[in-house]
């Protein structure tokens, strides 16, 4: 049977909409190393020190946070061929006051200063509830509801709980207040950031570019299925267990929590020893490295239970290293470099295709937007970060600085590739607009 | 005359690159038919920007034809009337 297509993809936002935070967030990647640079060894001494936390929000929220938001800006029209309402005014106001927020933030936590902190809450709950509105409301009105939808969904609400614990501890930290409940607000809030906002987000991109990109077959669907709604249950059952001091509870449901993202990484390895077509690509390297990333942070966190880990100093930071820098900043560096040129790719696209019927014009292909050596040489130099990194937090005096030097170096190149896109892309689509105003004389020059 | 292009086995972005390079190659009374595992929405979006027509068919589970041909042309439209999956 004949049918008319009548579905057709709402247009994406523009690309610096999304340029802008995927070229920001290696900016606070190279800031990390010229943190680790000055202060040595002292920021890694103690996960309590305010060193480790100007580090770790560097990350969580200037590198991951940065680049998840923008990329779900992008995903949103994508997936349910829905815009996310007022984008244009969305996206750069999310950015500048993520970027604020996120600078304000480190300078509270090095400096102490109360405006600094005051500054942080401000722009950073400006930023994620005007971010958590707009993409709320898209995902809401997505119509064709699947496992990836559903990830989001509870990657949005993981996000808003982030948010408010994350407020409240500012408020704590900047002197308005005590709670002996403190430690128990930093776990949930590190609960709801790691294994919710960015998990559930992983998971749910995974559920779709892992099949798409790299031609393996789809996920079971016992995981599919069910890892979107369990995990946020799972999680909020560890709230309780963690608000009312049920050790017995809380155990349980993070060795649930842990199975289950044991799954989804041991999945995707299965899924890549079966995929159909083997061409080589660095975007499976990432995805790899990031689940055996995760099995090993559940192998430590194992080890953990079962030994008593009070004079172990290294400990939580090993755990924290494994999973923010080995699982997240592994995936997340991956998908930059498909995402990136792929956009700049299909945005020259749209443009080629305006000028289709005056004739043919040639624009680069993806691999000459962004050629495989430079990815390759990133994909090394982050596997020498992240083995430098479980290191330092055991060896901090010998090892604290050479591994910002890495961090700067693997940021940087990271940020110099992108730009380097960002940059092609502009040449090229200055000459596709030359050609739609040029002579036709003119034109012949210009075509090739 | 019809071109066939099966991009059903390959890894994302070469389905759209080729299916792209070849329309750049349409003659008058060509039109593309292509197989794809997948709804190509992106692909639509450049063909309304492109100004060109086309067509989906179900033929299956991980099997859509896609046809597409230049609004006007009456040779490739006529061949296409008479065309089955």
């Amino acid at each position: 049977m004949k049918s008319v297509a009548s579905l057709s993809l709402e247009q994406a936002p523009p690309l610096w909409l999304l340029l802008r935070f995927f070229l920001t967030a290696p900016l606070f990647g190279m800031a990390a190393g010229v943190l680790l640079l000055v202060m040595g060894p002292e920021a890694l001494a103690s996960r309590w020190i305010p060193g480790v936390m100007a580090l770790t929000h560097l990350f969580t929220l200037g590198f991951i946070t940065m680049v998840m938001c923008g990329a779900a800006l992008q995903v949103l029209p994508v997936l349910g061929g829905i815009e996310v309402p007022g984008v244009l005014l969305v996206g750069p106001a999310v950015h500048l006051l993520m970027t604020i927020g996120t600078l304000a933030l480190n300078g509270g936590f090095i400096t102490g200063h109360a405006l600094a902190f005051d500054t942080a809450v401000v722009s950073l709950a400006g930023a994620l509830l005007l971010f958590l509105g707009a993409a709320g409301l898209g995902l809401w009105r997505v119509k064709t509801l699947n496992p990836t939808v559903h990830a989001l969904r509870g990657a949005l609400l993981a996000l808003l709980l982030t948010l408010l614990l994350g407020v409240y501890l500012v408020k704590l930290l900047s002197g308005y207040g005590a709670s002996a409940h403190m430690l128990q607000v930093i776990d949930l809030h590190l609960g709801w950031a790691l294994l919710g906002w960015v998990g559930l987000m992983v998971l749910g991109v995974g559920f779709q570019v892992v099949p798409l990109f790299q031609m393996t077959k789809e996920y079971p669907k016992w995981l599919s299925r069910w890892a979107p709604w369990g995990l946020p249950v799972l999680l909020i059952a560890w709230t309780w267990a963690v608000a009312t001091g049920a050790g017995l509870w809380r155990l349980l449901a993070e060795v649930c929590l842990a199975a289950v993202y044991m799954a989804f990484a041991v999945q995707t390895l299965w899924l890549q020893r079966q995929r159909k077509r083997r061409v080589a690509d660095s975007g499976i390297a990432f995805w790899r490295t990031s689940a055996v990333a995760t099995v090993l942070a559940a192998i430590l966190w194992a080890v953990g239970l079962s030994n008593d880990t009070t004079g172990w100093e290294w400990y939580p930071m090993l755990l924290g290293t494994s999973i923010i820098g080995g699982v997240v900043l592994t995936v997340i560096i991956g998908m930059l470099y498909k995402i990136v040129p792929f956009l700049a790719w299909f945005h020259l696209q749209q443009s080629q295709m305006v000028l289709l019927n005056s004739g043919p014009v040639k624009i680069p292909h993806m691999q000459q937007l962004l050629p495989a050596a430079p990815v390759r040489w990133q994909f090394r130099l982050h596997l020498a970060v992240l083995c430098c990194a479980a290191a330092a937090v055991v060896f901090p005096g010998y090892l604290a600085r050479p591994l910002g030097l890495l961090l700067l170096m693997s940021f940087a190149l990271l940020g110099y590739n992108l730009l380097g896109v960002a940059r092609l892309y502009r040449r090229e689509n200055s000459r596709l607009a030359q050609i739609q105003t040029a002579s036709d004389n003119e034109v012949l020059s210009l075509r090739v | 005359m019809h071109i066939d292009l099966d991009v059903s086995e390959l890894p994302p972005p070469e389905p759209l690159d080729i299916i792209l390079a070849k329309l750049q190659e349409l003659g008058p009374g060509e039109w593309l038919c292509v197989r794809h595992r997948q709804q190509p929405y992106p692909l639509y979006n450049l063909l309304e920007t492109g100004g060109l027509s086309w067509q989906v068919h179900y033929a299956g589970p991980g099997d859509f034809r896609i046809l597409i041909w230049r609004p006007g042309d009456s040779a490739a439209e006529q061949e296409m009337e008479r065309w089955q999956p």
